[in-house]
């Protein structure tokens, strides 16, 4: 782990009144997902989910392969449109509004591939998300801007390559970036991550771990985390919910999952 | 004598990172051998390394009695092995007939021996030889897939390592698939099978390994694997 750097505090950072946010209504689901469908001609990837995610909270989403999973966070984050369904973040219908329109309700995400900007420096791709909700029209003073993406690449240890290329960072740094840059937007309720763990190096592991734990703590940063690192997985998230062949098939603690007979059957295949 | 052993085998892509930490196993003569384990366990990165795409940092790789964890592909092919790709591994802009001389490439000096395995093909495969002169981009999922299975057992193999073979493909291909590999099995070959259906896995192996993070967790002839199977599945998922 990383010695004194895990819950240091950062007094200096913005506080994101996400608990008093007025969208928030009587509930404190964050996400709620019903009747969620989409196809890609004759496969039907995403087949009718139902999932809830409370406000605050570090959920897993686990399955096997081709059960959905990237599907639903590409749905969520609006790079698809879904065929039925509904997706309400804080109550509000958000299935119709585009990707930047996701992003600026303060919804982030992380792509399995690195999808940064490679010939753009690694401060320039995080300083992109508050570049956005400038041209949005909000009010930011460019200190704080820059006292923000300071402290984050600060805290995924990235501020010492700041003026690099992101295309010379290796595969577990630009997944650091591609956090950091989400963290960047304000306000940030909900972080969507696609395999952050898959082919990092461990010990960029650990840091991306404690990035999500400070975030989740010190911001109250929802997270849903599609990951097959069950240990990894298994010391963030209380509650998983596990998808098969489009749809939620259990959720709850990771005991209480791995012992019911459908999970079990749908990694095995069949 | 195991036709293959693989021994102590470390390796990875990025310097830095071992995918494969330590991974030993054997695959006797005449036998399928399966493969299971989560994504990213490095089961694919296990049949790259052994057919020489990677090369070991650590560890041998002995195909029958002899060292080959220096040696390139077409090495590897040569020493009889051919490996079967996830998906279907074509050039599609060359006709079926194109293909499959492609696969019998490394032995083009010899035409005979080329000819002969021609017509094995086409007799093993004849939708394949009903579309020999169609480019590979003109076929349907499930024929890319045979096709990408009769370029690898053109040569004919004494080891086949095979990545997936079910992977986006119907149930009904699939099926084809895995009888195409019993059947290669029964002509006397040995397979090397990665599989992430474990029950298929379970089904048309003689012996499994169980990957986890770059090692073998588990293993044991098929009746053992098919009793712990759910047990193991419930480890993994508790990351145990």
């Amino acid at each position: 782990m990383m010695g004194g750097r895990v819950g240091a505090p950062h007094h200096q950072c913005e506080t994101i009144p996400l608990r008093m946010s007025p969208t928030f209504g009587r509930t404190s689901t964050l996400l709620e997902i019903r009747g969620l469908a989409k196809r890609f001609g004759g496969v039907i990837a995403v087949d009718g989910l139902d999932l809830s995610v409370e406000a605050g909270e570090v959920r897993g989403l686990i399955g096997p392969n081709g059960s959905g999973k990237t599907t639903t966070i590409n749905l969520v984050s609006a790079l698809y449109r879904p065929d039925a369904g509904e997706i309400r973040l804080a109550g509000e219908r958000i299935e119709r509004l585009h990707p930047h329109e996701i992003a600026g309700r303060g919804v982030a995400r992380t792509f399995q591939i690195s999808k940064l900007f490679g010939n753009m420096t690694v401060l320039e791709n995080v300083l992109v998300p508050a570049l956005a909700e400038l041209d949005r029209g909000a009010r930011r003073a460019p200190g704080q801007i820059r006292e923000r993406a300071r402290r984050l690449l600060d805290l995924v240890l990235l501020d010492r390559l700041r003026d690099a290329p992101a295309k010379e960072l290796s595969g577990g740094q630009s997944m650091l970036l591609q956090i950091a840059r989400g963290l960047m937007l304000q306000p940030i309720r909900l972080f969507l991550m696609d395999e952050p763990f898959a082919g990092v190096h461990p010990t960029i592991k650990d840091t991306i771990m404690e990035t999500i734990l400070n975030a989740n703590r010190d911001e109250g940063v929802t997270f849903l985390i599609v990951s097959h690192e069950m240990a990894t997985l298994r010391r963030l998230a209380s509650r998983v919910s596990v998808m098969h062949e489009g749809r939620l098939i259990a959720e709850g603690s990771f005991e209480a999952v791995a012992n019911q007979p459908a999970v079990l059957e749908a990694y095995l295949g069949g | 004598m195991a036709l293959l052993e693989v021994h102590d085998v470390v390796a990875g892509y990025v310097e830095g990172i071992d995918v494969l930490t330590g991974v030993s196993l054997a695959v006797e003569r005449g036998s399928i051998t399966g493969i299971i384990g989560a994504n990213g366990a490095g089961k694919s990165t296990l049949l790259k390394t052994i057919f020489g795409f990677l090369h070991p940092r650590r560890g041998r790789i002995v195909l029958d009695g002899h060292e080959i964890q220096a040696l390139p592909p077409h090495a590897v092919k040569r020493q009889g092995v051919s490996y079967v790709a996830q998906g279907a591994s074509v050039f599609p802009q060359l006709t079926v007939q194109e293909n499959l001389d492609l696969g019998a490439w490394v032995f083009r000096a010899d035409r005979a021996r080329m000819a002969a395995m021609l017509a094995r093909a086409w007799s093993a495969f004849p939708r394949l030889r009903e579309k020999r002169r169609s480019r590979a981009t003109t076929l349907s999922g499930g024929e890319a897939k045979m096709l990408s299975l009769a370029k690898e057992l053109v040569t004919d193999p004494s080891l086949l390592l095979v990545d997936e073979p079910s992977a986006g493909l119907s149930p009904k291909i699939t099926e084809q698939v895995y009888a195409r590999l019993l059947q290669v099995r029964a002509a006397g070959a040995t397979i090397l099978l990665v599989d992430q259906n474990i029950a298929k896995a379970i089904q048309v192996s003689d012996y499994l390994y169980m990957i986890e993070m770059g090692r073998v967790r588990h293993h044991g002839p098929r009746h053992v694997f098919a009793e712990q199977a759910r047990d193991l599945v419930r480890d993994a998922l508790l990351g145990i």
